[in-house]
């Protein structure tokens, strides 16, 4: 589904050169459930704001779904974005303007959804999400896990083929850190492929592979038992 | 989707609820500003225009050449018109105008007066398109004593029944007309004002003067008629030796070069540079200055908008961000953006109407119009409504569409949005722009006022308070009304002449001794106690002594005449009038006896025992009154003059009264001009309110680091204020020179105007430096008096 080869980032100004990525390969399966680790600084979020075509890598190759986008457009980005790829943030990004419904609406509207179809689909994922009774609420009238729920909401309502969440549990406590998590795995089993940043080893557990970056480079991928074992280990 | 947009741009206005009602404000009240600028405008453009042979017809006008001087003179005499007609076949049609007259109408018993009343040819109504509701077009005013009066005056008249063929009595009740036709009111666009047109022939019968000479009895206007596409200039000379024959021998040898000019008409109400118009006219820099208000105003309201929307983009950079990467295009948020403004400026456009309708009662006062918002033309009001909500928007929203459509959603998330640069040139440029709008705003309303309170003010060589004027139709009636005045105290001076004190007068070609060919000179004739009455003052010689015997051969001059004329000893100087030489025994200080618009011309003064017979001008009576209330005055002129001269109208003129009507014109309009300014400065510095406020919040964090190391509130807002201060202080180097240039040329186009008043370019930095300090301060104590520590935790 996703393949990088040698993909490299770097961020120029005018007297300083920052290598971000520096050659990153891997490949990642359909229906996988992925977490990037690393600490600050380790080029996380660039590598998943590549691969969520937010943004264009500087050298290197990436296929997503068997296409080679290193070199689209913005335009050419955008279209693939809507389509395939639902995002989760660390905050949220909701639009505060908006209540829930119009939040977790919004991906529909640029699909071209009819006004009908949408209220189906947002309803549906509500009910699913456990957050209908919330539909008309603001975001500054929910709790954080409420708001990250809507988020994630927001991220399925359009059944895209993968869901990049970076460090999605990084603003609430445990508790609802878990629910988050139980609903990405449960999306995950239910066949949707995740790909998510994370600082936490707990949050981590609940993937199948870990991508462990150190200075823009790869330096371990293991499968998420071992780590667990060797984490426990040491 | 549009509904998303429309529910988005909704939510937005509610959201951001200040910087929403500071634009919607900004907006509205510019909108409204040129919305009422536009009526008006559209209203001085359109006059005349309705008929649909406007292009083609002219006004006859008189130019005087005089070596040094030129005088354009509208008034022409009975013949010229019917003899243009015959003689050149260019000519299709012609239509006289008398002066425009008060009568009285008599009705059971009483008689009401009419004021605006014309005799006119029968071909008014076939080359004039006004409506002539009832009667025949040609016929109507082909008759002696036939009449038409306009719908108005008829129903005043005849309210249950029908004017068309009623007979009415006029003047002292004995001459009976006929309504032979009843025409609509005249269009308030219109320089021709009617309630009642009387038939021309019914003048020719009745008139005892000269009817038939091109060079007596000039009080007509003349208009022509002409054929398409005709060459209005070589017209002109074609027709010179026709003038030359009728009417420019009697100035030979006086250095008067004497032509016909055709004046087009659809010009006159803008570009008219006669004084005598019936109507207020030459308004045309009226027109322009206000023009210039407008888009003053709109551009700066335009420049705000653009401000405030890219000033509060911050804002909305999150929501831009995800839209963008829940799939949202550059092309698909431009337009959502763009939608928002269309939304906006709609809402403004909506908020203009609303605020027009409650302006023009106060418009139309202070210009002496009659606007009204809907009497605009469809085709006009939506070209207004789609420039203002659609191109307009457009080019308001075009900046902001593509600025916010270009954040990149990575940044956003990162948090690196507040280090564009470039938009903050942008925002800079355009408040350069404002301030320079700005200043040279302030800069022309003061030299506005400074003009308008001049001519309001100026010195007009006589004293026009306590002075009274009563119109006389003959010598017999005025000595009558003179010689019972006598038995009213408060009567302290009392005059006959054949001048009325503020206005066009007789002109005539003179040859002074020594100055040959001579020049024109305005002339009349007066008793005794003319200068005495009129608060006049002597500045050499004597002032008449007897209205007979060798005083009839003597003439009073004013100093422009003497100048004029090079004399430097004028007492004993002679003055030849066709052959009849007069000797100067007095010399007068000038004094303003024509509207200020106008320079002091050569005047003279003969006695009144020496004035011709056939003279036919009327008398006035000029009543110098003291200790009474001016009302009270006129209550007992008026019932004075109907026990004495019961058949004959009373009219009169409180000089004071009229000169108060001259310059209210100016003062309102200055006071207007005031107005506007006034707003466009407001709008002007709501955008500099919202700027200094989005710079507030944006360096709360420079702010607080600076105060860490050390910094006073004092330093930090002087630093901030410095940053606008710096572009008022640029841009008064473009605006100061800008408003000097053109103020002088505005000024330039009076005869008397005040000298540019240099210091009202300090006045206009001064005040723009101080009232951006205020604002800029006001919104940035708030920011900067914020707990250091609380920001950068925040940061």
């Amino acid at each position: 589904m996703i393949k990088t080869i040698e993909l490299t980032k770097v961020f120029r100004t005018e007297e300083v050169e920052t290598t971000a990525l520096n050659k990153v390969s891997f490949e990642i399966r359909e229906g996988e459930f992925v977490a990037i680790m690393g600490p600050s600084g380790c080029g996380k979020s660039t590598l998943l704001n590549i691969l969520g075509l937010l943004d264009n890598p500087t050298g290197g190759q990436y296929n997503f779904l068997d296409k080679e986008v290193s070199g689209y457009s913005e335009k050419q980005r955008a279209n693939l974005r809507k389509r395939n790829i639902g995002f989760v943030f660390q905050n949220f990004n909701l639009i505060d303007e908006l209540s829930v419904f119009e939040n977790v609406e919004l991906p529909l509207i640029y699909l071209g959804y009819s006004a009908s179809e949408r209220k189906k689909r947002v309803e549906e994922v509500l009910e699913q999400m456990q957050i209908m009774h919330r539909k008309n609420h603001f975001p500054l009238q929910l709790s954080g896990g409420q708001q990250q729920r809507v988020a994630v909401c927001r991220a399925v309502v359009a059944k895209p083929h993968i869901i990049l969440a970076d460090e999605p549990t990084g603003n609430l406590d445990s508790t609802h850190g878990d629910e988050v998590m139980n609903m990405l795995e449960t999306l995950n089993k239910n066949g949707t492929t995740i790909i998510m940043v994370t600082h936490s080893q707990r949050d981590a557990s609940y993937s199948q592979r870990i991508i462990r970056l150190f200075d823009g480079q790869i330096v371990t991928e293991d499968k998420t038992t071992e780590f667990v074992l060797t984490a426990a280990a040491q | 989707m549009i509904i998303h947009y429309l529910l988005t741009a909704i939510k937005h206005f509610r959201t951001q609820w200040s910087f929403s009602m500071i634009n919607l404000f900004g907006l509205a009240t510019a909108m409204a500003v040129c919305l009422l600028i536009v009526l008006y405008v559209y209203r001085e453009l359109s006059y005349d225009r309705f008929h649909a042979e406007a292009d083609n017809i002219y006004r006859v006008s008189v130019h005087f050449d005089m070596q040094d001087n030129e005088i354009y003179e509208n008034w022409t005499s009975p013949p010229m018109g019917p003899d243009l007609l015959e003689a050149f076949p260019e000519v299709i049609n012609q239509v006289r105008l008398s002066g425009r007259q008060a009568v009285n109408l008599w009705q059971d018993g009483s008689f009401r007066t009419i004021n605006r009343t014309y005799f006119a040819d029968n071909t008014f109504f076939e080359i004039f398109c006004f409506d002539l509701l009832h009667g025949h077009p040609v016929k109507a005013l082909a008759e002696p004593y036939s009449l038409v009066v306009t719908e108005s005056l008829a129903k005043q008249l005849f309210p249950e029944g029908d004017a068309l063929g009623k007979v009415v009595r006029l003047d002292d009740g004995e001459r009976h007309y006929v309504i032979t036709g009843v025409a609509a009111d005249s269009p308030p666009n219109s320089h021709i004002q009617f309630d009642m047109l009387r038939s021309f022939s019914t003048l020719m019968e009745e008139s005892r003067s000269n009817m038939t000479s091109w060079g007596a009895n000039m009080g007509f206007q003349t208009y022509l008629l002409m054929a398409e596409g005709i060459d209005i200039l070589q017209f002109e000379k074609k027709t010179e030796p026709l003038t030359y024959e009728k009417l420019n021998y009697q100035f030979e040898g006086m250095g008067v070069h004497l032509t016909l000019h055709y004046f087009p008409m659809k010009d006159i109400r803008l570009r008219s540079p006669f004084s005598s118009e019936a109507e207020e006219a030459g308004t045309i820099w009226k027109v322009w200055l206000f023009s210039t208000v407008a888009l003053f105003v709109l551009f700066i309201a335009g420049f705000n908008y653009v401000n405030l929307c890219v000033a509060m983009s911050g804002k909305r950079a999150k929501e831009i961000g995800v839209r963008k990467v829940l799939g949202a295009n550059r092309a698909s948020l431009r337009k959502q953006l763009y939608f928002e403004t269309l939304f906006f400026t709609t809402l403004s456009f909506a908020c203009a109407i609303l605020l027009v309708e409650l302006m023009l009662p106060f418009f139309n006062g202070m210009l002496n119009t009659t606007l009204e918002l809907f009497s605009m033309p469809w085709w006009l009001f939506l070209f207004v409504f789609l420039f203002f909500a659609g191109f307009f928007g457009f080019l308001a929203g075009m900046y902001p569409a593509w600025y916010m459509s270009s954040f990149q959603p990575v940044k956003i998330m990162k948090g690196e949005f507040w280090s564009r640069p470039g938009s903050f040139q942008l925002k800079s440029l355009l408040m350069f722009l404002q301030f320079i709008i700005s200043m040279a705003l302030i800069i022309c309303t003061l030299v506005v006022f400074l003009q308008v309170r001049y001519f309001y003010t100026k010195d007009l060589g006589f004293e026009p308070e306590g002075l009274i004027a009563v119109r006389a139709e003959n010598r017999e009636d005025a000595d009558l009304f003179h010689q019972v005045m006598d038995a009213y105290p408060w009567v302290v001076s009392k005059s006959i002449s054949t001048s009325f004190p503020i206005g066009a007068s007789y002109m005539e070609g003179i040859l002074p001794e020594g100055a040959e060919p001579g020049f024109l000179a305005h002339r009349f004739w007066a008793d005794l106690n003319y200068f005495e009455t009129l608060g006049g003052s002597l500045k050499e010689g004597r002032l008449f002594t007897r209205e007979d015997g060798l005083e009839t051969s003597n003439v009073i001059v004013n100093e422009t005449l003497v100048k004029k004329a090079g004399w430097t000893s004028p007492l004993g100087k002679t003055i030849d009038r066709s052959g009849i030489t007069y000797t100067v025994t007095g010399v007068v200080h000038d004094y303003h006896f024509r509207s200020l618009h106008h320079e002091i011309e050569p005047r003279m003064m003969n006695v009144l025992g020496a004035r011709p017979a056939h003279f036919t001008h009327p008398f006035w009576l000029l009543i110098r009154y003291e200790g009474v209330h001016g009302g009270d005055v006129i209550l007992a002129l008026q019932e004075e003059w109907t026990s004495v001269l019961p058949d004959k109208t009373f009219y009169y003129t409180s000089v004071s009264q009229l000169l108060d009507q001259q310059f209210a014109n100016e003062r309102n309009f200055g006071w207007l001009f005031f107005t506007f300014a006034t707003v466009a400065i407001i709008i002007a510095m709501l955008g500099v309110l919202g700027l200094s406020s989005f710079a507030a919040q944006k360096s709360q964090k420079e702010s607080a680091i600076r105060k860490v190391m050390g910094a006073s509130v004092r330093n930090i807002l002087f630093r901030m204020s410095g940053a606008f201060l710096k572009w008022v202080v640029l841009a008064s180097i473009v605006a100061l020179p800008l408003a000097y240039w053109y103020m002088e040329k505005w000024l330039a186009g009076f005869a008397y105007a005040v000298p540019f008043p240099y210091w009202t370019m300090v006045v206009s930095v001064v005040a723009m430096v101080m009232v951006v300090l205020a604002v800029v301060t006001s919104q940035s104590i708030r920011a900067v008096r914020k707990n250091p520590a609380d920001v950068l935790k925040a940061e």
